[in-house]
């Protein structure tokens, strides 16, 4: 047998391995990402502006801070007048940004990043 | 075979030394639970560094944490001294090939960086190899063979560790050299070795490709470099913060000069016989440039890389090649005393190494002492270069084997400094806490497996624990990514909760927290902390680990499903 063939045959073997394995691996991160946005959505409803501004990335909660001197204030002040039942649908995603989109709708969509390895919601349209 | 038993029993080294350093653990956790930290942490930089994580991943499928670890250590071990022993027999006798094993494994540098899970473990040991292996191949037999073997041996260093690649420029530039010495089809020869090089790694790199899918399914072949490339393209903002100013480390780590007399040896020795274009001054040339490329690199690019002895042992490569290169030379001149001065050589290097490891204290006395006074450690620096070139010029044997022992004792003494920037303060940087080490790394893998059968990104377990002692085997589920809701930077006992760590708690996606503490009351007082901000904490599971002396509790939150 030539090195080549060798090669080869170390290589289909390789190959052979890499696919037939893992066949059990399911990657969860698009759960995460809709667990996160519900608590964002569910906060809204509730009011709760701690839990809101536990979730957004820290940037924006320093942002908010700096406008209204703590972050639960200013997103306090921005609460809707009356909550919206929201359903989620397409999700669009790379290893750390995702859209979550509200269904039927094309424009509007919670937007996350991945920082460290948790979820935190960096774009939508009930901040302000 | 037995060098690195006789390394481990002259230098007393711990087998395992991952409880005082904390990057050490990211590895064996990437590599006991790949898919888990992948899935949960990303594609950092340390999930690229698959030759590391795969060849942990496998040992332990095979044989289990403990088990797998030694195997491999031993793999690795025995490997390089073996492909180290062929290499210098192309230059010298097998008695001087072996005593070159022997004074490698005797390295404080080289056994302690490959003694631990950080990617070191695998870059050391396959620059030593790889190195060897291209010099197999420059006589005219397999020579496309063996730069194939050797690429990939130093893809595999690189893959590991980028830091490695400092081996390229080094080899190369000898290489080039002497290639263009001998004439345009040497030149020709080297470029062809080198493509079949390059095709080496490549093929590397495609088996670990091959390796992570079986572990993770498909996934962009692209994950496998882009957080390296990010890394890379970032080398000044992450190396300046370790930068430390040259003239503090010049006098305080005498550790430092340890490559660098052998690099004065080199030059002693074999004198103007490191010009002509044999195997044995190649890779004697080889072995000076590789540690003044670490000077080069040091001085012209922002790097850290003499002032961290992480980094710097790496140039234990050169005392690998650099040593059988010398002793070859001295040997020669009384063929009949050849025994003799390689006995000399082994007793002086293993004395030196057991006399420091053995007493402690007055070791550490004698490095304090050197550290904080520059003009004795100077003196001490020209008594090794004096006892170098003694051990070249002087004609009577017995002086110039006592010279022999004296350098070789020196060198020995000042390579097993404990560095004083970021270091543990142990002669030779091992580890302290002797057979914890076994335990730590057991339980390290049972909390990681423990964490990996629960823990999923839309309900995750979150460490909670001190990080120190024993509870700092939470590094291997880096705590520093959100894998814990401790503040790295500034942690506290867990008897209370800090602000930060309450928002961790109240995430949407944290579910439970696995808590950590040498002490049983430490660990009960958890669950009333937990009760105060609101939470209906319950232990799902408890237990032990390292021996008992580790408690561990998995507690659900209680928050609403």
């Amino acid at each position: 047998m030539t090195y080549a063939r060798k090669l080869l045959a170390v290589g289909s073997a390789l190959l052979l391995c890499g696919t037939v394995c893992a066949c059990g691996y399911e990657d969860d991160n698009p759960q995460a990402v809709r667990v996160v946005a519900r608590a964002f959505l569910d906060a809204y409803a509730a009011r709760d502006a701690a839990t809101i501004c536990r979730v957004i990335t820290p940037p924006l909660a320093t942002t908010f801070a700096a406008s209204a001197g703590t972050c639960e204030h200013h997103i306090a002040a921005t609460f809707p007048s009356r909550a919206e039942a929201v359903t989620f649908g397409r999700l669009e995603m790379s290893e750390e940004h995702a859209r979550l989109y509200v269904r039927g709708e094309p424009i509007r969509f919670i937007g996350m990043i991945k920082l460290a390895s948790l979820w935190r919601v960096s774009e939508s349209w009930m901040l302000r | 075979m037995l060098a690195p038993l006789l390394g481990v029993l002259v230098l007393r080294a711990p087998l395992i030394n991952a409880l005082p350093n904390n990057d050490t653990w990211f590895y064996s956790g990437y590599g006991w639970a790949l898919a888990h930290h992948i899935e949960i942490f990303g594609w950092f930089y340390y999930a690229d560094r698959f030759t590391a994580t795969l060849p942990i991943a496998l040992s332990t499928g095979a044989l289990g944490p403990v088990a797998g670890y030694l195997v491999l250590r031993c793999l690795l071990l025995v490997g390089t001294g073996g492909v180290l022993y062929i290499c210098a027999r192309r230059f010298t006798s097998r008695f001087v090939a072996a005593t070159g094993v022997c004074l490698l494994a005797m390295n404080p540098f080289y056994m302690r960086l490959v003694l631990w899970d950080y990617t070191t473990f695998i870059a050391l040991p396959c620059t030593i190899a790889g190195a060897a292996v291209w010099y197999l191949g420059t006589r005219r037999t397999a020579m496309l063979i063996t730069a194939i073997v050797s690429g990939a041996l130093l893809g595999a260093a690189i893959y590991a560790n980028p830091l490695s690649g400092l081996v390229l420029p080094a080899l190369f530039a000898v290489e080039t050299v002497a290639a263009c010495r001998e004439g345009r089809r040497a030149v020709v020869l080297l470029l062809t070795r080198a493509l079949a090089a390059l095709l080496g790694a490549l093929l590397v790199f495609v088996a670990g490709y091959l390796g992570y899918r079986a572990y993770l399914g498909s996934f962009p072949i692209a994950n496998m470099y882009k957080a390296t490339l990010d890394f890379l393209r970032s080398n000044n903002q992450l190396a300046a913060p370790f930068q430390h100013p040259p003239g503090v480390w010049l006098k305080t780590e005498p550790r430092i000069y340890g490559p660098v007399l052998v690099c004065v040896g080199i030059v002693v020795v074999l004198g103007r016989s490191l010009l002509q274009n044999t195997p044995r001054s190649r890779v004697a040339l080889f072995a000076l440039a590789y540690t003044a490329v670490f000077w080069l690199y040091r001085f012209t690019i922002t790097s850290s890389v003499i002032e961290t002895w992480w980094a710097y042992s790496m140039t234990a490569a050169t005392s690998a090649f650099a040593l059988p290169a010398i002793l070859d030379e001295l040997v020669g001149r009384s063929r009949s005393r050849e025994r003799l001065v390689l006995a000399a050589a082994l007793v002086a290097t293993g004395g030196a190494d057991l006399l420091v490891r053995s007493d402690h204290n007055i070791a550490l006395s004698v490095f304090n002492y050197l550290r904080t006074h520059p003009y004795p450690l100077l003196l001490l620096l020209i008594a090794c270069c004096s006892a170098a070139l003694a051990s070249a010029l002087v004609r009577r044997a017995g002086i110039r084997i006592t010279a022999l022992v004296a350098f070789l004792a020196l060198v020995a003494v000042l390579t097993l400094t404990p560095a004083g920037y970021v270091g543990t303060g142990q002669t030779g940087e091992f580890s302290p806490y002797g057979e914890a080490e076994v335990d730590g790394y057991q339980a390290a893998y049972d909390m990681t497996r423990l964490i990996a059968s629960r823990d999923r990104p839309q309900s995750r377990v979150l460490l909670w624990d001190s990080l120190y002692g024993l509870a700092a085997i939470s590094w291997a589920n880096l705590p520093h990514q959100d894998g814990g809701i401790e503040n790295v930077e500034a942690p506290i006992a867990i008897t209370q909760l800090t602000p930060a760590e309450i928002e961790l708690l109240l995430y949407p996606t944290t579910t439970r927290v696995l808590v950590l503490s040498q002490s049983t009351t430490e660990l009960a007082s958890t669950v009333p902390s937990l009760r105060r901000i609101g939470l209906r904490p319950r232990i799902e599971v408890a237990g032990a680990w390292a021996d008992g002396a580790l408690y561990y509790a998995v507690i659900d939150l209680g928050k609403p499903k």
